[in-house]
């Protein structure tokens, strides 16, 4: 995209376009997504052709949509069109066979968020709450957030696959949440 | 984190690519785990980019995904300008044919 345009942020882009209904800002937008969106795409169809496909169907949809709505989290607006077209052509091909899959498929917890590692108010009720985890999800939380080792180190480290170490830290997070929840209605009481 | 000669990735993608390459260490893939931890759309895209082995060929296909929506762009933009044009084509025809009928009409009838 236009050059001049590579150093404006998101919400400026986005604001500029509101004001000017230029489709110059979306497309700059659109293209800092690029890979983000492939990704999706092949995680979704598994084919790289097929994965292309996808991109370009979700800027003609992006395109075409951006106009109707005021959009404020053009990423995640971005996400959820990029993920929504996948199931759909998925549901296409596959009608029945991938609907359990997609059940599993993670869901946003909004509640569940980064900051709640940035309060140490709480630091006994977290010693007590990783001591609980099981197994499996203490290692892998203490890792990750203690010891600030990357998902690879930990895979490596303690020999499971990657998708072990983030399903083990995901779990693990949302378990230490509810644990310590759980510990602060016991104190208050 | 070593600089990218891909002028065609902004900075977010680029330390999504670097992550996706292997090519940062073990404190800047952290830094890009703890940052996107709550982040559905990066950790989708960061499981879609592993699958594939060769990852020139992302930044290839990236490359023309851009290039296409360029050229989607432009052809729209010339759409845009084109089609006032083309109305006021129309619409001159338009008259034009209303007023032969009406010499016709006038012409037969008289």
């Amino acid at each position: 995209m236009s050059k001049n345009l590579q150093h404006i942020s998101e919400e400026a882009l986005l604001a500029m376009y509101y004001q000017q209904r230029d489709n110059i800002y979306i497309g700059e937008l659109l293209s800092r997504y690029t890979l983000r969106l492939l990704g999706v795409c092949l995680k979704y169809l598994k084919d790289e052709d097929s994965a292309k496909d996808m991109v370009q169907q979700v800027f003609e949809k992006v395109l075409q949509d951006i106009g109707k709505y005021k959009i404020d989290n053009f990423g995640g607006w971005l996400y959820r069109i990029a993920q929504n077209a996948c199931i759909s052509q998925i549901r296409l091909k596959k009608p029945v066979a991938y609907e359990a899959e997609l059940m599993t498929q993670p869901v946003e917890e909004d509640a569940d968020r980064a900051y709640f590692w940035a309060v140490d108010r709480k630091y006994e009720h977290l010693q007590t709450a990783l001591g609980r985890l099981k197994p499996d999800q203490g290692v892998c939380v203490e890792a990750f957030f203690l010891q600030k080792k990357s998902y690879q180190e930990i895979a490596h480290e303690y020999g499971y696959s990657l998708a072990e170490v983030k399903s083990h830290i995901q779990n693990g997070k949302r378990n230490l949440r509810i644990i310590i929840e759980a510990l602060e209605r016991g104190s208050n009481v | 984190m070593s600089k990218s000669k891909h002028t065609t990735l902004d900075k977010s993608e680029q330390d999504l690519w670097h992550y996706t390459s292997g090519k940062l260490t073990e404190q800047e893939a952290h830094a890009q785990e703890f940052a996107h931890l709550d982040d559905p759309f990066w950790n989708d895209a960061v499981e879609g980019l592993a699958e594939v082995q060769d990852k020139d060929r992302l930044l290839k296909a990236q490359l023309e995904l851009q290039q296409q929506l360029r050229r989607k762009l432009e052809s729209r933009k010339k759409q845009r300008r084109s089609t006032p044009m083309l109305t006021g084509m129309v619409a001159l025809i338009v008259v034009i044919m209303l007023i032969l009928a009406a010499y016709l009409f006038i012409f037969y009838f008289r």
